[in-house]
């Protein structure tokens, strides 16, 4: 298995790295770069920005720059940001948490949820409550996320409970250990609630439709003519089996949720990857749109990998092969 | 019947299914609605999207009376509006009972050109100056928001379907080849998909739309837009039109037509696209949804299309400053039609799919 | 004198509820099963045995509806028994054996595991009698490395030695009649002749009855003692197998001959 995930992530590698030669040619295809603002700023003197030209190369052709970029990215360093004035990496490595942080509570709360309820449904399967259950789930699968995402401060702003975005309030430093975990969590509400509700509401479709593929299989009826109790036959015999297909899902869902969440980030106030890559978009900031997006396809391919290592492990059919 | 006469038959078997579904057949005519209300905007709306009146800056929506101050039934009118400031340096307004317009149908207002040739100024609905008529409320501008509402539609309406459009023929184009060809050029084209689904489609999206310059004007934004979207979604379909097209080559038919000299290009399009019609008119559907969000988010952080342009992304962009819909909650219409629009799209994509299913599967066990 | 009947089915009507033709699978069937006899549930694809054998168990699916008839095992009325003791029933007393293993065995816990789950459900031993009886099982019916075979998943053992292990299952918690659905009708012919004896061999150690439900004629020549021909839904003939086929009296069971000579 282990040369199974190396030959992945060298397949992935020129797939990175060609991504990223692309995000760099769309990059220098816009007209003016930042440099040209700095140009037009008469307190700025010519010396000054040829000294910050020559500093990052943007004096060399075109590919030179991009070649000594990449090279840099094995000294793990990722150029530098000219918006923010700091080395990109910096930017990026805080960032990324915040973004992990809210994609590991969407995930978490997506599969707590929406797992018992996928078994409630098909164990219930056509009665009033699988069907208002199909229902909303066709609704919060549609609704936009942003629309959701606004509705929800709204009530927020009504309510005045939650905070209105953002990842901490102004008292932070002030509070207890406690407080500070209470004050995390109270603004990772909204933006999982609302990446996790259309999730949820795919997911629990599956989840429905595996368990109640998986209850009509052979072995369900041995297990019930071994006079098994139905809870056994249902949440040991069946879901082992039903959730099998979805350890995939999972990984992939990781994968998702990092790339994803960008927009909820956005509107939310919440500081992760998805809305240093707006900025630096805005601010044409070179290196660190392409740190972003390879950090983000980087992630992705993560997201991937865990998924292809979740479905190996768990199903024995493949492991033991 | 020959093969393509018998796909023929069976799609409009899966038609008449469709129609029989109340529901689908609902969200489709609600769709056609909204399609020709987008088309007929200028008509229908108040004002032209550009109509300012600062002074009506947030201006709630106007209530109709049918009954005067003394209590006599009149032709339906609308009062009048003054406004002070409070101490938040917000307009308060309220109704001037001395001031009455009525409500005139096919009323001279802004002027337009009805599908673009004929000049026009007649509305369908509106009130004399200086009253203002505002059906759902006005923005920070003072422009009416139904009639913002109207124009945006065809921004997000029609992005949808080009959108659409554009990366379905490349995906089936390029899926189609990959798979008939199979070999060197099937693997190379693979590699690109998978490149493309590599990247997380939001952060293409905002690397991509960096690359557009900025001093283009609205049309151009927009096709760039478009264009946009259409890259953002074609990789996927093309792997899939490529697995079907794996298992079409194969098929009598398309032997049939080499013997009989078609050219490769002409087998592809004549032969193989047209058994993946059921699956892509269902993907089209279903993928609809996802460019008009596309175009949303994008002009929801400003990054699509320009005010003063309406599109239904950049009217709610307005709501971004949160504290704005507590005071006025009607710039969250823009939301709702879009998710109307979504919920529609998805109905009609759902049912479609159950009703070309045994057509789907016809074609799999051939 | 022939003693009291184990299993005795009376008039059986099983019907296809909400079905618009209310179709009848199984049509006012009868039949008896001895202690210590195995009774073979004869005829073709669709006549009905199988439905049969899960009545008994009461694990028809949920379209399928009993309309009318008794089912007696042991002298009591089967039909009248709550769920709860349907599960008691279960395993412990009529164990039942399926026609594919790698599909009734569940894909993702081992052998093992799955035979010590009828111990930990009907019979109070603790971890260690638990797993030294599975040992013992498995060898019990002819499996040379139990210690492997309940280490196992399902599809990494050969055919014929899952149904060994189905059949090991069955037997774990002494019941007194085992259902046999098409037990060997996915097997080669020596793996067939195998189970075969398995089968005389248990039936002789164990007390046991079998209803053999088969459309295999060779199977039932060599096994049962009892045969009971199927079709439509009915009985059409029963009695002594070697009687039975020395000399049948109904057209369809010399028909079904005929397919076998």
């Amino acid at each position: 298995m282990l040369s199974y995930i190396i030959k992945r992530i060298l397949v992935a590698i020129p797939l990175l790295l060609a991504m990223s030669l692309l995000t760099f040619i769309f990059m220098q295809m816009t007209p003016g770069n930042f440099f040209d603002a700095l140009k037009l700023d008469p307190q700025i003197s010519p010396e000054t920005i040829a000294r910050y030209e020559k500093l990052y190369h943007l004096d060399k052709p075109l590919l030179v720059q991009y070649l000594q970029w990449v090279r840099n990215l094995f000294k793990l360093e990722f150029g530098y940001s000219f918006f923010y004035h700091v080395p990109v990496s910096s930017l990026i490595a805080g960032r990324l948490a915040n973004t992990f942080i809210l994609a590991l509570a969407s995930l978490l709360f997506t599969w707590l949820v929406a797992l018992p309820l996928g078994i409630w449904a098909a164990v219930r399967r056509n009665e009033w409550s699988d069907r208002i259950l199909s229902l909303s789930s066709f609704i919060f699968l549609s609704i936009p996320s942003f629309f959701l995402a606004m509705i929800l401060l709204y009530l927020a702003s009504q309510g005045g409970l939650l905070p209105l975005g953002g990842i901490r309030s102004a008292n932070f430093d002030e509070l207890s250990l406690f407080g500070q975990w209470l004050d995390l969590l109270k603004h990772l509400l909204i933006p999982t609630v609302v990446i996790s509700l259309a999730s949820i509401a795919a997911l629990q479709r599956i989840m429905r439709g595996n368990m109640l593929e998986v209850l009509r299989q052979q072995y369900i009826l041995t297990a019930r003519a071994k006079g098994l109790p139905e809870e056994r036959v249902i949440y040991r015999h069946a879901l082992r089996n039903a959730i099998n297909p979805l350890i995939t899902l999972f990984g992939y869902e990781l994968s998702g949720l990092l790339g994803g969440a960008a927009l909820t980030e956005i509107i939310c106030s919440w500081p992760g990857l998805g809305s240093l890559m707006l900025t630096a978009v805005r601010a044409k900031d070179i290196y660190l749109v392409m740190s972003s997006m390879l950090m983000g396809g980087i992630l992705l391919l993560i997201g991937n990998l865990i998924a292809d290592i979740l479905l190996a492990w768990s199903d024995p059919r493949i492991r033991y092969e | 019947m020959s093969k393509q006469e018998k796909s023929l038959s069976q799609f409009q078997m899966a038609l008449r299914s469709f129609r029989k579904s109340r529901i689908g057949m609902s969200c489709a005519m609600i769709l056609l609605l909204l399609y020709t209300m987008a088309l007929l905007a200028d008509f229908l709306s108040p004002y032209s999207y550009e109509n300012e009146e600062r002074n009506y800056s947030y201006c709630p929506p106007t209530r109709i009376h049918v009954r005067d101050a003394e209590g006599k039934w009149r032709w339906p009118f609308v009062y009048g509006v003054t406004f002070h400031f409070d101490e938040f340096h917000r307009r308060i307004y309220e109704e001037d009972n001395t001031k009455k317009y009525p409500i005139r149908f096919f009323i001279k207002g802004d002027e337009y050109k009805f599908l673009g040739f004929w000049r026009c100024r007649i509305h369908l609905v509106g009130v004399e100056e200086p009253g203002r008529f505002y059906v759902l409320g006005a923005d920070s501008r003072g422009r009416d928001l139904w009639s913002r509402l109207l124009y945006g539609a065809r921004i997000s309406l029609s992005i949808g379907l080009i959108g659409v459009l554009i990366s379905f023929s490349i995906g089936l184009l390029v899926g189609g080849i990959a798979g008939y060809y199979g070999g060197v050029l099937d693997n190379l084209i693979m590699r690109i998909c998978e490149m493309f689904m590599m990247i997380p489609g939001f952060y293409l999206m905002l690397a991509l739309r960096s690359a557009v310059p900025d001093t283009f004007n609205s049309l151009q934004v927009y096709f760039s837009v478009v264009v946009i979207l259409s890259f953002i979604g074609w990789a996927g379909l093309a792997r899939i039109i490529r697995g079907m097209s794996i298992s079409l080559r194969e098929r009598d038919y398309v032997l049939a037509a080499k013997t009989m000299g078609l050219s490769d290009f002409q087998i592809i399009v004549r032969h193989i696209l047209p058994h993946t019609l059921s699956y892509s008119i269902v993907a089209i559907m279903l993928s609809i949804p996802g460019y008009i969000l596309g175009e949303a988010a994008l002009s929801l952080i400003g990054l699509g299309i320009q005010d003063p342009i309406p599109s239904w992304g950049n009217l709610l962009s307005e709501a971004m400053g949160i504290v704005y819909i507590n005071f006025a909650p009607w710039i969250l219409w823009p939301g709702f039609s879009i998710f109307i629009t979504v919920i529609c799209f998805n109905v009609v994509g759902d049912i479609l799919r159950d009703a070309f299913d045994p057509l789907l599967k016809g074609e799999r066990n051939i | 004198m022939r003693p009291e009947s184990l299993l005795e089915i009376k008039n059986l009507t099983i019907g296809l509820s909400e079905e618009a033709e209310n179709k009848t699978i199984v049509q006012g069937l009868s039949l008896s099963i001895f202690p210590k006899t195995i009774a073979a549930l004869v005829g073709g694809s669709g006549s009905g045995k199988t439905t049969t054998g899960l009545a008994v168990l009461r694990l028809l699916p949920p379209v399928m509806d009993i309309t009318q008839g008794e089912i007696t095992f042991q002298g009591k009325d089967m039909l009248n028994y709550s769920i709860e003791q349907m599960r008691q029933l279960r395993g412990k007393e009529i164990a039942m054996v399926f026609q594919e293993p790698l599909y009734a065995f569940n894909p993702v816990f081992r052998i093992g595991q799955q035979m010590e789950e009828v111990l930990i459900y009907h019979c109070s031993l603790n971890k260690q009698q638990r797993e030294q009886r599975i040992l013992d099982l498995l060898d019990m019916v002819g499996i040379t490395e139990p210690q492997r075979v309940a280490q196992s998943y399902p599809h990494q053992l050969s055919g014929g030695m899952r149904q060994r292990a189905m059949i090991a299952q069955a037997i774990a918690a002494e019941p007194q009649l085992i259902i046999a659905d098409e037990p060997t009708s996915n097997l080669d012919v020596t793996l067939q002749a195998h189970i075969m004896d398995l089968f005389r061999k248990l039936k002789e150690r164990l007390n046991l009855s079998i209803l053999l439900i088969t459309h295999d004629l060779g199977v039932v020549t060599h096994l049962a003692d009892d045969i009971f021909v199927l079709s439509e839904g009915r009985v059409v003939e029963s009695g002594p197998t070697q009687m039975i086929l020395a000399k049948p009296q109904h057209r369809f069971t010399q028909e079904l001959m005929e397919t076998f000579r």
